[in-house]
């Protein structure tokens, strides 16, 4: 019994993997692989996707998603959770709104990303007919959501707006069971609303939250599909990430070595960026007295 | 400083299964500078009280007035309370020091000011040791003295404070009884303090209000409550052991009164007034009250007796406990621990008349 198990983890994750560590050491690509002769390169792969501008480009794009994507979710999701918990005191009403807010979570993110492909269209995109009537734009006026300064712009809003949900879920929940009496010693003590927030409920919150980071972080770390429906990375790769790359050389170009080689660096930043958070995460855990 | 003054005020929580009326049409006049302890069985509605006149709870009917001044629509930051809570609701994030510090951070105080009434706080509590450590680190009894420790480092109109010392043992609690009385004769402050405690409630107050079953029973200084107690409520809540309670009959030729125990031999005789009360009022029967401790072996001019069986002689150290039986009845006596009388033997005890309480046998209420 014990042995399906473990027969499925071998098949779907183990022998995929020594296969990615086998190839990303040999040039195999589409001829070789059809041929099935490959010559080991040693680390030429890696040298490769290390040296190339394209990959350099790329990190500096998923560096800017980062901060303005998974951190821009964090603290709106923040916001507007304390915002809910604060304004809206009815239980059936708190969740009716976390339904609608959760809804574009429950989108799939392909479907997503082609929705904002239309919505940020420039001749006739809902957004732009917006600007047009608040008067933000004028006349002829139009903004070109796709081009090379704004793509990846656009991938950060339609993610922010698909994933805000996630972490206000998560600290709305966190802000759910804080200590009703602590408030209330609080509010004896005559704190202002700014003092309680600032000195009582984000510190008390500071676990909850890095831990709707780390996952935003995780799952823009890997973030794929979008690119590939709304921008395919263009125009001019302006809008790249890394496993993007891997995906195109990989699965199109079919350059199976060199893409092994972008995975596992890709592999090693995340293992590395992860450990960090972990060493962060308990480090926040045992101030907080979660672990010893 | 402030006068409070209760009038009339009732807490209803609403709730799926009915309301639950938890104080009901409350009277209490606190005069500035008091000392009240609040005292009464788990679930009277002693914190519910509380919470309303700190101003945690809407109060659902009634005036709650400071210095003559309705508050019922202020916070209690206007109201300017210090609440010590009966769950600790210490600060998680906040180690001891700044737990202590919030209340007068928040108010703008400087740092060094700060620093020296947390040290002086801490000193006066014990718990100098355990100021950088965090609440979660604290035992019980650590917790409830920095609790108390963030409500005395103010300066309020009023403390109210909420069973701060049920954590801590008899020692310490001997010595943070006799801290918390110092500083109320100190600061001359109005302070409310509850308790399921007597002892705590006695050593402490100048007036206790007893509460049971949402209600206010009774509101005086010890010595009222102990030898003119409103109900047989109070008379069995205070005193330790509780007073005994025996249904009698009025034998009365006129001239004078005997309440013989019902299906016992006993018979007690209440003084002249407590008679005339009874005549006048005509009752055929009654609850007589006695304090073990008011039955005596030792037999003084005027004293009355009964004889009763030694059904069990308790040993307690100071004193033995002797459980007692005359016929149907049972009570029990507070006597020298070298009363020797074992059991089954008889023994005959004294009594002064104007010790014997009665009660009205319906109403329960103190007889006079
Ligand atoms: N928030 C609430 N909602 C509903 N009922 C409540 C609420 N708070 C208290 N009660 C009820 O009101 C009554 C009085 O409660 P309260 O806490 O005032 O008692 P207490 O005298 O302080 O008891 P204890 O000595 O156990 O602390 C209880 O029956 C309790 O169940
Ligand atoms: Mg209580």
């Amino acid at each position: 019994m014990v042995g399906i198990p473990i027969l499925v983890i071998v098949l779907i994750v183990i022998y995929p993997t020594i296969w990615m560590f086998y190839h990303a050491f040999h040039d195999t690509n589409m001829m070789s692989l059809f041929r099935q002769d490959w010559q080991p390169v040693g680390f030429q792969n890696f040298e490769a996707v290390l040296t190339s501008e394209r990959f350099r480009n790329s990190l500096w794009h998923l560096a800017i998603y980062l901060t303005f994507g998974a951190c821009l979710q964090v603290v709106l999701g923040t916001i507007l959770a304390l915002i809910l918990y604060e304004s809206v005191k009815t239980g059936w009403m708190r969740v009716v709104l976390l339904i609608i807010m959760v809804l574009p979570m429950m989108l799939p993110p392909s479907i997503t990303g082609i929705l904002w492909r239309f919505l940020l269209q420039a001749s006739n995109g809902a957004v732009n007919h917006i600007l047009l009537n608040v008067g933000i734009l004028e006349g002829t006026e139009r903004i070109d959501w796709f081009s090379v300064d704004l793509s990846l712009w656009s991938l950060v809003i339609a993610d922010t707006w698909q994933w805000t949900a996630l972490p206000l879920l998560i600290v709305f929940s966190g802000r759910v069971s804080l200590p009703p009496a602590v408030y209330e010693a609080a509010k004896v003590d005559g704190a202002s609303g700014y003092q309680v927030m600032r000195r009582l409920t984000l510190p008390m919150l500071r676990e909850i939250i890095a831990i709707a980071f780390i996952l935003r972080f995780m799952d823009a770390y890997k973030f794929v599909d979008k690119v590939y429906v709304m921008t395919s990375g263009g125009p001019a790769q302006s809008s790249e990430l890394p496993v993007y790359i891997a995906f195109q050389t990989g699965i199109r170009e079919f350059q199976v070595g060199l893409a092994a080689g972008y995975a596992i660096i890709i592999f090693v930043g995340a293992a590395l960026i992860i450990t960090l958070f972990l060493q962060y995460l308990k480090r926040v855990m045992r101030n907080a007295g979660v672990v010893d | 400083m402030a006068r409070v003054t209760l009038d009339k005020v009732n807490k209803i929580y609403p709730s799926r299964h009915g309301d639950v009326h938890a104080v009901q049409d409350l009277d209490l006049a606190i005069e500035d500078g008091e000392f009240v302890a609040l005292l009464g069985p788990s679930g009277c509605g002693k914190t519910s009280t509380l919470r309303m006149i700190v101003g945690l709870e809407a109060i659902s009917g009634g005036v709650i007035a400071f210095d003559g001044q309705p508050v019922n629509d202020q916070t209690p930051e206007q109201r300017n309370v210090a609440m010590a809570f009966e769950t600790y609701a210490l600060y998680p994030t906040f180690t001891v020091a700044q737990n202590l510090a919030f209340p007068l951070e928040v108010k703008g105080v400087d740092k060094a000011t700060r620093d020296e009434k947390v040290a002086e706080v801490a000193r006066l509590l014990r718990i100098e040791p355990i100021l950088d450590s965090f609440p979660r680190q604290l035992s019980g009894g650590q917790q409830q003295r920095v609790s108390l420790g963030r409500a005395l480092i103010r300066d309020p109109a009023v403390f109210i404070l909420d069973e701060v010392m049920s954590h801590l043992d008899a020692h310490l609690k001997f010595q943070m009884l006799f801290e918390l009385k110092r500083i109320h004769q100190t600061l001359e402050r109005t302070i409310v303090y509850v308790t399921h405690d007597q002892m705590e409630a006695l050593a402490l107050a100048d007036r206790v209000a007893v509460m049971s079953d949402a209600k206010l029973q009774q509101f005086g200084d010890r010595d009222t409550l102990y030898d003119r107690p409103a109900n047989t409520f109070v008379a069995g809540f205070i005193g330790e052991p509780p007073t005994n309670f025996l249904e009698a009959e009025v034998r009365d030729d006129g001239t004078t009164m005997r309440l013989t125990i019902r299906d016992a031999s006993a018979a007690f005789v209440p003084d002249g007034p407590r008679a005339a009360a009874i005549r006048d009022q005509g009752l055929r029967t009654v609850i007589v009250g006695i304090r073990p401790q008011n039955l005596h072996v030792r037999h003084d001019e005027g004293d009355e007796q009964i004889t009763a069986t030694v059904e069990i002689n308790e040993y307690q150290g100071e004193h033995s406990i002797l459980s007692l039986r005359d016929g149907a009845a049972e009570f029990r006596a507070m006597v020298p621990p070298s009363v020797k009388t074992g059991e089954g033997e008889t023994i005959d005890l004294s009594y002064r008349s104007r010790d014997v309480m009665v009660f009205h046998p319906e109403t329960e209420v103190f007889i006079s």
